[in-house]
Order: C-alpha cells, then structure tokens, then sequence
C-alpha cells in the first residue's frame, strides 16, 4: 500500500466569503446550484471520480470557511494538497485584491516542495450577475495578475449557470497530476508528540 | 497510528494535524476494505472483525471507516448504521478525542446520509433519519464540549477556554451539514431543525457555546428561512445567558437580513409579511430587558444595527426610523448627559445614518425623536453633531424653504446658536473654533430660501429669533447674512411689483425695511458699529432703490450717529467716510432739501478727518456729490469747483506743515492727484474749470517738484509724467475733447 | 507664460455660502503661478483656501475684509508687466472707469485689478487695461442687480496678456477671451 502509485488528487479551494467556492463546488460535484447563502464552517471535501487523459483518479475537493472565524482549528488540511484554487468574484473589488493574500497564506502554510511550481489555479466567479454589467475586475486585470505569478490558469465561471466549471476543474485536475512528479505515498511511522517518552502514561484508559 | 490519537498531549490544532494525517490513512484504508468486500469479504464480517480490536479510540474510528463502506455498498440501510455508529461512539468521553471521532464520523458520512433525493433515501431512511443523526451528533459533540470547561484544574481555565475555542468549528460543522441537506426545507427547518438546535443551545447554559453556535445559525442557514422563523430566532436571542454578547449576534442577523433585502428586493413584501421590523424592534427592547448588566454602549449599539436595517430595508418608512430613535430614547431616559465616550460614539453614529442616508436635513426634521436623542449628547459632542448637519446640508446643497423647519433645525442647532446651561463661558472656548462654527452658520443662511417672498418673510423672522438668543458674540456672525437675505428679498418685492394691499403676514417692502432696521440697530448695540454702518448704507441704497425717501433717510441718519458717536479710529473714519460719500453719490430719491442736509453733513465729516491727506482726498471727492453723470443727476460745477479749491487749500496746508515738522517738501502726490480731479470735470463739461486754472495747477506742481525743499520720490514722478502722457494723448484725440484740451501746455 | 488669476468680492459668509462647485472643480492647485484679488474674501477660511490653489496670493482690502493687514492698494511686477490692485470702494463714483484710470496713473500700472462692483469689466484705454472680475460667488450687490459669478484668468506671454473671464450663467460657464498687448516695456 505504502508504494502504490496514488489515485487520490486533493485540490483547497480558496478565497473570500461569498465569492461561490462551495456553489462552484456543489455544482461541479453534484451538478446543484442555489441561490441562497449560506457560510462554510471549517474545511471539508467532497469527492469526484475524474477522467484525466487515460487515468482515472479520485479528486479531494476541499471547500473551505472565507469567514476567518469559521477556521478555529487552522489550516493543517492544507497539508498535502496537489492543486490550489484560488476564486473571487468578478463584482467585488477586494476579493480579487485579496488573492494574493490567499496565495501567499496557502504557501506559507502548506510549504509545498517546489513554491515556484506550485499548481495554483485562479477563477473569476459570478460572471452571469446582471448581465456582467455590475463587473468591477477586467478580465484583462486578472489575467494579468495570473501571468505575473508564474501563468496561473485562469477561468471566468459562474456556478450558477453552469459555465466553464467543468473546463475548469478539468484543468484543475491536469495540474494537480502533473504536481504528482512520480511522488510516492510519504507514510509517516510516528508524529511529533511534543513528549514522545511518554507516550503511554499520557494514553487513558480508552 | 490509530493509537497516537490516544494522546491527552496535544493542543486542539496539533490534535487537528495529528487527525488530518491519520485521516488520510484511513482513506486509504477504507480503498482497501471496498476491495476486501469485492473479493468476497461481507460488510457485515469487516463491521464485526474491526471490533475486535484492541483499543476503544482505533476501534471506532476503524468501525466509522467499515461503516462508509458498509452504507455505501447499500447491504445495510444507511439509517441502521449510521444510528448504530452515533450510539458507539458514546463510548468516548474524553472531550477533545471525543469531538475529535465524532468529527470523523461525520466527515465520512456527510455524503451517505439518507437526504432526500440522494441515493440513500428509500429504504437507507429519509431525510428525517439523517437530521436525528446529525442532530443526535452534534448534541453529543456540544455536551463534551461544553463539559470540558470543568475538567482539569480551575486555574488553567483561562488556556481551556482558549482550546474551547479553537475546538469550535468541530461542532458548529454539524449545523453545516444540516444546511447543505436537501430534505431540510423551510418546513422542516422551521418545525424540527431550529427547535431541536436551539433547545441544546439554550439549555447548554455556556456563554461560549451559546454566543458561537447563534453566529453559526444565522451564518450557515438561509436568508429566507431566517425570515420565516425569526420569532424563534429572536426568542431564543432573549433567552442566552446574560454575560452572551447578543448585541453582535442580532446585528449580524440584522446585517444578513439587509443585505438580502439590498440584494433581492422581490423579497420585501415578505419582510413586511412577516413584520421582520417589528419583530425585530420587540426583540432589542426584549434583550435588552434580559440582560440588566448591559452596559449602555451595548443598548445603543443595538438601536444602531436597528436603525441600519431600517434604513436599507424600509427606507420610505420614517415613521419606523423615528420609531427606532424613539425606542433609544426611551432607553436613554434618566440617563441624561450620556458620559460614557463608547456609548457617545453610538449615539452620534444612530445620528449620523439618516443623515447619510436620506442626504436631506429636511426629511430627518421630520424625525420627532431625532433632537431628543440629540439632547443626551454633552455640551461638546452636541455641538460636533451640530457641525455635522450644517456641513451635511452644506455638501448636498438642501434648502431649507419653510419657516417651521427652519423653527426646527435650529432647535436641534440650539447648543451652536445659542449660549445653553451647560454651556462653558465663552472667554473658555478657542476662538478660532468658535469663529469656525459661527462661520459656518453665517453660510447655513443662505440655505433658508423660498421663492415664496411670505414664506421668506417668515423664515427671516424666525431665524432671526433664535439668532438673538446667541449673545453679543454670537451677533457679528449671524446677522449681516441675515441681513443681506432681507436686502435680496427687498429686491425681488421691488423687482415684482409690489401688492399694495398686503395682507396681514405678507412681506412688503415697508415691513421688510422694519425688520433691516431692527437688525442692523442689533448689531449695533453688540457693539460692532463699522459693520452695522456698511449694513445701514446697503439698506439706505436698497431704500433708494425702492423709491422710498424717508426710509433711506432714516437709515443715512442712523449711519450718521454711529459715525459721529461710535466710530473714533481715524483709519476707520477713512474708510467709513468713503462708504459714506459713495452711497450718498449714488442716491436719487432725496429731494433738495434732504439731500442737502446729508451732503453738508458728509462735507463737515471729511474737513474734519485726523490727517490733513486724509482730509483733502476725502474733500475732493465730495466734489461728486455736487456732479453726478446720470440723466436728471446734480450738476453744480460751482459748488465742485468749491470743493477742489478747498482740497488744494488742505493740500497747501499739508505741504506746509510738513515744511516745518520734517523740514521737507510734502505730499506732492495730492496735488497731482487734484490736478486729475480737475481733468476730470474739465473733459465732463464743467465749465467753472478752466484750462487756465488747470496750466497753473500744472505749473505750480512743477515747481514743487523742483524746489530744493521737495524730497524726491520717483512715484509722484510717474504719476505726474503719466499724468502728462494722457494729456498729450487727449490733445491728440481730434474730437471735442481735444480741441479744449489745445489751450493746455505741457 | 504665466498664468494669474484675478477673483474677488467673495463675500463668505455674509453673502454667498461657497464659491460655485463648478468654480473651485476649474480652479485646481498648481495650475495658476499667481492670484490677485481686490478684495472682499472676507474670512481666513476663504484665504486659505487661495493659498491652496497657489502660494502666491495678493490681497488689497475690501470694506468688509475681516483682516486688517491688506493693504489698500498693492502693485507687482509679473513678466513685463505692472499690475496694481485695489478693492475700489475708495474710488467715486464707484466703478467710474475715468477714476480708476486715474487710481491707475497714480499707480502707475499696465493692469489695475478692481473690485467692488460685482461685474465683469475689461477696459482697454490709452494707458493700460482696468479688469474688475466681477464677484468670484455671484453675490449680492446694490450696485449691481442680477450679479453672475465670474473670475478672470490672464494669461501673460512677453508684452501680450490674453484675458479670459469665465461666467457662470444658469449653471452653465461661458468663456470670453480679451487681448491685450503693450506698446512697449516700460523702464
């Protein structure tokens, strides 16, 4: 098991509250969308079997909490993740100038191998609202924001009406694979228990 | 790995790393148990086997691990399993592992849950099998949570209740869940969701608990079911521990539910159906009763999120915005100067929002409990408020066209316009704010208009009565605009034509010119006798302008009086007799008697200034009040010849004087000077100046000039030979001015 | 080139509350090298905000000029040019264009900036040009009825000066533009 080539892609979807991350999820996964809000407590995952050129493989699809104070417990779940999407949304000035924070934050703490090549990938939400009257980010604006961090992949989406959602997490998960480089399952034998001598008088009785 | 999970050693977000590496494992671990099952292994046996091993902790965590792939290969109903797996887990108490499990259990069971629609539904169980699961979850997960402030000793409270803390998220995810199920409909979630969560979070008792999970209900669950449920909602908002910060949980409510109305406005006939306003104005009242120790920024921060909510809401309703100001009131009510600086901050926002928002002073005059939330403002923050709505009126250009409210602003005003009781002297005060703010309300007048000349009349009279209440100080500032707005309206009677059967009330010219006269005799009495002379004059030439004699020379005599009696600085003299001479130059509505009385008068005055330069300058242009160029105006050249002749005599004499004090030449300057004047009646057809009396007037300048005695001074040089150039350029001309000018030399 | 701005008779608070919004949007700092005003601001808020559009501001004083330090008359030199200001007041019969050329000889300038009327005047004679701004906030006048907001902006190259008066007329500004030229420099 510990040499089996893996199968498993997990991708961390970032980004401010409200720009759709669990929407865009929810719509790719389960082909649902609602218009109602409703906030993301902590970070979980839904699963998605994945057609990637000839391989078939399972993507980890973190959602995650916009709202700092729904992320008491940090973000360890970063930890191992092969793909980081990064949303926001079209109509909102600050949540695309928020992006780098995100970026920044997910390297920070998820210290992936290789920062440089990292796989990010970058989607502008909400493009249907109003007929795209109410935009405030250019598309050309966050392009360009994408080629300046190393060609980040970029995606106009709205999970609302089904469009480049798909696309878009079909590319996700061609760069999460090509981030795999041959890697092999790391199994860690022990953790860092801040007293590991002892171990078995800190354990109870259940 | 398992077993490490065992420890009571990590801290919630290093037991959190711990778990997620552990939860990668087991989803390796659950691949290979699907395989097991498809190479003929049962789910049934692998649900047995795993119990068998040794410790509790691994035990059910590989037991949660068999039981998704149990559910998911469907060989048992996913209700049995799920009901069976929440029981089990029962068996760990220990709050942290516990929280931890149980987490586990429904991560993995979150997509297997008999919802409505999902593939479990049937005979797996219905949506209400998976909301007892979770509900039965996080009821559980709630009580070790909760417990946990309890174990261990007292004195490390302070670090379990930061690890309470961290450990939040594990149990507000269970309401997550709820809210993504499909099954739960409003009805559902009215009838059985909400009850059941609140009735654990009420009964918890745990301020944390109570305070974290209100803020996950209102945040994870719909706009619309919040609506539909929000005497429910709000009841249980009274019912929270008093330590709970409820204030923060309802604003957040209400700023969720205004920015859906913002949002969506189809939904406001539901806000209005479900009376959110009122409902929501009972809860603040409600809450506020419940927890006594409110501090008072507290309840006033509440009426703030109210009155935010009605403001984006129900923005046309200014009877539920006065409603609001009118519920602070009452809260306010023998508090009286509020002192605490918090609750001051507070206030001043509920103050400010309507003015923001409407950007019209006249629709929040019509607030009644607007000044009396105002009147618990301190002497030095009412006045701070007071700038703020002059300056809102300022910015967005708001005319204030009746008298009532302008009764009105200024009663709010009062503390700025007035001296109050609370008031420190105003010797206390910085000056240059004081001027600032004075400054301010001088152009707040010209704010209070109406084309409606009545109407004008009123708002006059009424401005007028509340500035007289400003003392002395006060007066400098306020009247000359108020003033200057009766001048205007003067004009525009005049301009109109005037009714001359007014009615009582109406303006009239006649009543108007009462009311300058008052006015300006005000102002004289502050003292500020230079202004009130320019005020009397402007309102002499409005007089004029009205055709109406005594009147104007009422107010040349009252002008007059102050000169003689009130004005003593030779400077200001100066400059209050050239106002005087210039006005009086303009007026045509004396007859020659009156007109001689003010002219002889305004000739006296100018002999008489301190300095002889003074004198002569004044004395010469007197001369214009014997020649004025309009159709039908005076011409007396005999009488400006007087005058000229008189100015040389001065001029003489200065020259003389300075002789013998500096032992130099004098004033030249003035000569040249006249020597102009008489140019000027020479090319205007006066026939008493002759170019004979100008050659000599020319020559006798020369010769000062170039006597010893004279000081050069290359001014009077370039005046005169400017002087010079334009009477060679007249000579030149080749029309009738130049053939006078021939006889001239130069 | 150098650009001088010529506005007066304000009259804040007295009479008007603030310059129109579409003055002060016009009048942006470090666009004019130069301001002179006849007089009549009337409070230090207004002059100071004329020190916020340039550092050079020229005050002669008007009859209601709270500040007692402007002096009556005042004359500068700018390029070839003299210029002199005076509010106007002391001047009879007020706004009589002989007796300012007078005031004008006296001082000895090629533009004498005057005041106190409320209406635009350019006149050009034989020994300079006599520019009154007319009132920078359209105030109320007893000289003048019907008074429209106006300033004036010069526009001085060598011995040419182009005049331009703007004027607010129902809401609208119009612009009209004088020229002027100078026979010779003066030594």
């Amino acid at each position: 098991m510990a040499t089996r080539k893996r199968t498993l892609l997990k991708v961390i979807i970032l980004g401010d509250s409200g720009v759709g991350k669990t929407s865009l999820m929810n719509q790719y996964v389960n082909k649902k969308f609602s218009n109602q809000y409703k906030a993301t407590i902590g970070a979980d995952f839904l699963t998605k079997e994945v057609q990637v050129e000839d391989r078939l493989v399972t993507m980890q699809i973190w959602d995650t909490a916009g709202q700092e104070r729904f992320q008491s417990l940090g973000v360890a779940f970063y930890r191992g993740a092969d793909c980081c999407v990064l949303v926001y949304d079209v109509n909102v000035m600050k949540s695309f100038e928020n992006l780098d924070n995100w970026r920044n934050e997910f390297l920070i703490q998820a210290n992936p191998s290789d920062r440089e090549n990292f796989p990010f990938v970058v989607l502008g939400n909400k493009v249907d609202i109003d007929g795209g009257n109410s935009r405030v980010v250019a598309e050309k604006k966050a392009k360009g924001w994408c080629t300046s961090k190393g060609n980040i992949p970029y995606f106009e989406t709205s999970a609302k009406e089904d469009l480049n959602v798909e696309a878009a997490f079909q590319c996700i998960a061609k760069n999460a694979l090509k981030n795999e480089t041959e890697e092999e399952i790391y199994l860690p034998d022990t953790i860092d228990v801040n007293n590991g001598g002892s171990q078995s008088k800190s354990t109870c009785e259940c | 790995m398992l077993a490490e999970l065992r420890t009571s050693k990590l801290s919630p977000q290093k037991y959190y790393e711990l778990y997620m590496k552990t939860f990668d494992e087991l989803r390796m671990l659950e691949v290979f148990f699907r395989e097991e099952t498809k190479r003929g292994c049962t789910n049934a046996y692998l649900y047995e086997l795993v119990q068998h091993a040794g410790n509790i902790l691994p035990r059910l965590y590989l037991l949660c691990t068999v039981g998704s792939v149990y559910i998911k290969s469907k060989d048992a109903p996913a209700k049995e399993v799920l009901k069976d797996l929440v029981e089990m887990c029962r068996g760990i108490q220990h709050p942290i592992r516990g929280l931890f499990l149980r987490s586990y259990l429904s991560q993995i069971s979150k997509d297997k849950l008999p919802d409505a629609a999902s593939e479990f539904e049937g005979e797996g169980g219905t949506v209400v099998d998976a909301v007892e699961f979770v509900i039965q979850n996080f009821t559980e997960m709630n009580k070790l949570w909760v417990r946990m402030q309890h174990q261990g000793p007292a004195r490390e409270k302070e670090k379990r209740e930061k690890e309470r803390s961290e450990l939040r998220d594990l149990v507000g995810k269970n309401l997550h869940v709820l809210s993504q199920l499909e099954g739960v409909d409003l009805g559902m979630y009215r009838d059985m969701v909400l009850p059941r969560v609140l009735e654990q979070v009420v009964n918890c008792k745990d301020e944390l608990a109570q305070y974290y999970l209100m803020d996950c209900i209102i945040q994870v669950f719909p706009d619309e079911y919040h609506l539909q449920t929000l005497e429910t909602l709000l009841g249980a908002c009274a019912q929270l521990q008093p330590t709970v910060d409820v204030k923060t949980v309802m604003s957040q409510l209400m700023e969720r539910l205004s920015n859906y109305a913002a949002s969506t406005p189809q939904v406001l006939a539901d806000f209005l159906q479900v009376e959110a306003f009122s409902k929501l104005s009972e809860a603040v009242v409600k809450v506020i009763e419940a927890q006594p120790d409110m501090p008072l920024v507290g309840a006033v921060s509440l009426h703030v999120s109210l009155l935010t909510f009605t403001l984006r809401v129900h923005v046309d309703r200014l009877d539920y915005v006065d409603q609001v100001l009118g519920a602070c009131v009452k809260k306010l009510e023998g508090v009286g100067k509020v002192k605490d600086s918090k609750a001051t901050k507070q206030i001043i926002a509920l103050l400010s929002a309507p003015l923001e928002k409407y950007n019209n002073v006249v629709t929040v005059l019509t607030l009644t409990n607007y000044p009396k939330v105002m009147e618990h403002l301190d002497y030095g923050t009412n006045k701070v408020m007071a700038v703020v709505i002059i300056q809102s009126i300022m910015k967005n250009g708001t005319f204030i066209m009746e008298a009532d409210k302008v009764e009105a602003l200024f009663e709010l005003l009062k503390e700025i316009i007035q001296d109050s009781d609370g008031a420190p002297t105003l010797d206390e005060l910085d000056e240059e704010d004081f001027m600032e703010e004075q400054n301010l309300v001088a152009r707040l007048v010209q704010m209070l208009t109406n084309k409606d000349n009545d109407e004008m009349f009123k708002i006059l009279l009424t401005a007028r009565k509340h500035f007289l209440k400003g003392g002395p100080k006060r007066l400098g500032y306020t009247l000359p605009p108020l003033v200057f707005s009766a001048l205007k309206l003067v004009r525009l009677l005049q301009q109109q034509g005037e009714n001359s059967e007014a009615e009582e009330g109406a303006a009239s010219s006649q009543k108007v010119f009462q009311f300058l006269l008052q006015t300006v005799e005000a102002l004289s009495a502050v003292p500020a006798p230079e202004l009130a002379l320019r005020l009397y004059l402007q309102c002499a030439e409005a007089a004029n302008d009205s055709d109406l004699e005594p009147v104007a020379y009422e107010f040349f005599t009252q002008a007059f009086v102050l000169y003689e009696e009130e004005i003593a600085d030779s400077k200001a003299q100066v400059t209050a007799i050239h106002l005087i001479i210039g006005t009086l130059q303009r007026m045509n509505v004396f007859g020659v008697e009156n007109r001689d009385t003010l002219t002889h008068k305004a000739t006296g005055y100018s002999a008489k200034l301190l300095k002889k330069p003074d004198q002569c300058r004044a004395v010469y242009a007197c001369s214009h009040l014997f020649w004025v160029e309009v159709e039908g105006g005076v011409r007396d050249g005999e009488r400006v010849l007087l005058c000229l002749k008189r100015a040389l005599r001065i001029a003489n004499a200065a020259q003389q004087m300075a002789s013998v004090t500096k032992g130099s030449g004098g004033p030249v300057t003035l000569f040249v000077e006249i020597l102009n004047k008489y140019l000027y009646y020479f090319e205007h057809g006066n026939q008493h100046i002759t170019n004979s009396v100008i050659q000599g007037l020319i020559e006798l300048i020369v010769t000062e000039l170039q006597s010893e005695n004279t000081t050069q001074d290359p001014m009077v040089d370039a005046f005169l030979a400017s002087t010079l150039r334009y009477i060679r350029f007249q000579k030149q001309k080749g029309d009738g001015v130049a053939e006078r000018y021939a006889a001239i030399e130069v | 080139m150098v650009l001088v701005l010529a506005l007066g008779d304000l009259h804040i608070p007295h009479r008007a509350p603030d310059l129109p919004a579409k003055f002060k949007s016009m009048l942006v700092p470090g666009k004019i090298q130069h301001i002179v005003s006849p007089g009549n601001l009337c409070i230090k808020e207004v002059h100071d905000y004329l020190k916020s559009l340039c550092a050079d501001v020229n005050v002669s004083k008007g009859e209601y000029d709270e500040d007692s330090r402007y002096p009556e008359t005042k004359v500068l030199t700018i390029g070839s040019f003299r210029l002199g200001i005076c509010h106007g007041h002391q001047v009879i019969p007020w706004g009589d264009l002989d007796s300012l050329a007078m005031l004008q000889r006296q001082l000895d300038v090629d533009i004498l900036i005057t005041g106190h009327t409320h209406q635009f005047k350019a006149y050009k004679h034989e020994g300079g040009v006599i520019i009154n701004p007319g009132s920078g906030t359209g105030a109320y006048s007893s000289i003048t009825s019907n008074v429209n907001p106006s300033f004036v902006l010069m526009d001085i190259d060598g011995l040419r000066v182009v005049v331009y008066v703007y004027e607010l007329i129902e809401g609208e500004v119009k612009v009209d533009k004088i020229d002027f030229k100078k026979a010779q420099p003066v030594n």
